[in-house]
């Protein structure tokens, strides 16, 4: 077991007042990868924009409880949520491009915001981070054309390299892989399990393969409670929790084994 | 052949009927405009649009000072509404309350509304004292080293036309504008935070998206600014002079063409000039729209 990066504790988490994340306690660990797995609408895009305080953007969204990076509240009033999102990369469940501007812009932009602005430095990283996403070889003859003509899971995958392009410490991932075919994913997961040994990585996934294929660890998330966490195989293979089993098994109706 | 079949030959068909209507009536307004300059065109050549004198009485047809009029009032309008209707469009789509919002917004659309002979009434009555007393005075004073603020001051003239024409074009360019941003998802402001961008960049960002339909609702703005006639012709003072200051009585296409037309019926010679004039204000208007155009189409790149 590594050390633990972030530890979320007691975490709740509303939209108006809908009550979407309820007491949630997890430890993450740091250069793993930890699968959070649950039903549709369940709180697992709300738990990763909690972690890197997304959430409270929202009008009436609201959060109680701590979210501790490398020992630190992230809650703290005199936290910045804007160093903390430097820190902590987010790729969005809904592959969205800059629209106005070019493939290589698209990868270059959080660099830019970020104060960097030297033109060699930049096309240095935006070609690595697109190679690490596995997109180089597509898009390298059109790297200033519009992003928009993209397709989903080049989409994807450039907004995979924008956000490895910041190299965040923690690495948020919602569904990196649900518009990818089989080639692409099985790079994101080579992808994935390189980034590991400098990064901390969360990723959201209804594809249990996956999971089981990259992570190391699992929580599962019911109804907005954390219903089990621990090694990712022992999760799949032994489930303590008959919720979670009945999950694993496919069954729709859960609520009744709550 | 099903109905759905039949619906959709219909709709193709009306729709390229109608497409076609637009195209015919265009060409047959250009036609005529252009067949109705041709004595003029004739008469005074290339010099219509180089001679700054316009006296229908000597026969002596010179457009400059209506091009230069229309160019400066739409200009300073221009300049006065681009900051400030960017920055009501910002504020009602992002950082004002909701609640707040749905007040602008409806009262935006309404000043749109207002037909411009209001306009025109209000700059004659309550803006054009308010300028010879307090604001042409001011200007004189503090910025009067500027040939644009020197000169006889009345209220009346290129100042008057441009602040009335500024309050016409803002609401419109304000609530293109506005449509514009909120058109953007709000994943772009959310993607820009999630880069570690600031609350201030992502909104930048999002201007940025939606920069092609601002860009739409100024050329609007400035069409609208420079065909304008009613609300210009009860201020500018109708008189065919070039002054570099805004103090100055002055004319503009729009605005010749309507107080003049009366008295030109009698001259065929005089009509035809100010055909040419029309003809003049549509190729005016024709630029800007291809400006636009090639705006509108540039190569993507920096941020
Ligand atoms: N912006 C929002 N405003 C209000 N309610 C929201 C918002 N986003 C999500 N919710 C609600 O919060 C709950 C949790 O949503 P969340 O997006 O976290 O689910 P999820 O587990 O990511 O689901 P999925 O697997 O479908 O992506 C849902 O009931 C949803 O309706
Ligand atoms: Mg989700």
């Amino acid at each position: 077991m590594g050390d633990i990066k972030l530890r979320v504790r007691n975490l709740d988490a509303w939209y108006g007042d809908n009550h979407v994340l309820k007491n949630i306690n997890l430890d993450i660990l740091s250069r793993a990868i930890t699968a959070i797995i649950g039903p549709s609408g369940c709180g697992k895009t709300t738990l990763l924009r909690v972690i890197n305080r997304l959430h409270e953007t929202v009008p009436n969204a609201r959060v109680r409880g701590e979210v501790i990076l490398d020992g630190k509240n992230i809650y703290d009033p005199d936290v910045n949520p804007v160093e903390i999102r430097r820190k902590i990369g987010m790729i969005f469940q809904q592959p969205t491009v800059f629209p106005h501007l070019s493939i290589h812009d698209n990868v270059a932009i959080g660099l830019k915001l970020n104060g960097i602005n030297d033109r060699e430095l930049l096309d240095k990283i935006v070609r690595k981070s697109l190679r690490e996403a596995g997109l180089w070889s597509e898009v390298e003859d059109r790297l200033w054309d519009r992003a928009t003509d993209l397709s989903g899971g080049q989409k994807q995958r450039l907004a995979i390299a924008r956000a490895i392009a910041l190299e965040p410490e923690v690495l948020l991932m919602d569904e990196p892989t649900s518009a990818l075919d089989p080639g692409a994913t099985s790079r994101i997961e080579a992808l994935m399990t390189n980034l590991k040994k400098d990064y901390t990585i969360i990723v959201v996934t209804h594809n249990i393969q996956f999971a089981a294929r990259t992570a190391d660890y699992i929580a599962f998330l019911f109804n907005g409670m954390l219903i089990e966490y621990g090694v990712a195989q022992e999760i799949l293979e032994r489930p303590k929790e008959k919720l979670t089993e009945r999950y694993l098994l496919g069954e729709v109706d859960l609520e009744r084994w709550l | 052949m099903a109905k759905g079949d039949l619906m959709e030959k219909l709709f193709k068909y009306v729709s390229s009927v109608s497409a076609w209507t637009i195209i015919s009536v265009f060409t047959v307004f250009f036609i005529t405009i252009f067949y109705g300059s041709l004595d003029s065109i004739f008469y005074s050549g290339i010099k219509f649009i180089f001679i700054s004198i316009w006296d229908p009485v000597k026969k002596i047809f010179g457009a400059l000072p209506f091009i230069y009029g229309t160019l400066l009032t739409s200009l300073v309008a221009l300049i006065l509404a681009i900051p400030i209707s960017l920055g009501v469009a910002i504020a009602s789509s992002e950082l004002l309350p909701s609640n707040l919002s749905k007040v602008l917004d409806p009262v935006i659309e309404l000043m749109a509304a207002i037909p411009s002979i209001v306009y025109g009434m209000w700059a004659l009555f309550v803006l054009g004292p308010v300028l010879r007393v307090y604001v042409e005075p001011f200007l004189n004073e503090y910025l009067g080293f500027l040939p644009l603020f020197q000169g006889t001051i009345s209220g009346y003239g290129y100042l008057n036309a441009s602040i009335i024409l500024f309050i016409m074009i803002l609401p419109i360019i304000s609530s293109l504008s506005r449509e514009a941003i909120r058109a953007v998802p709000n994943e772009i402001k959310e993607m820009t935070l999630a880069l570690g961008g600031t609350e201030w960049e992502a909104i930048r960002m999002k201007i940025s998206v939606a920069k092609r339909g601002i860009i739409g609702a100024i050329t609007l703005g400035f069409s609208r600014a420079v065909g304008e006639t009613m609300a210009v012709l009860l201020v500018i003072g109708n008189k065919p002079v070039i002054s570099a200051s805004l103090f100055s009585s002055g004319a503009t296409i729009a605005s010749i063409l309507a107080n003049e037309y009366p008295e030109a019926i009698a001259d065929p010679l005089h009509t035809s000039a100010l055909n040419e004039l029309a003809l003049i204000l549509f190729l005016i208007s024709l630029v800007i729209n291809i400006i636009f155009i090639k705006l509108v189409r540039r190569r993507v790149g920096v941020i």
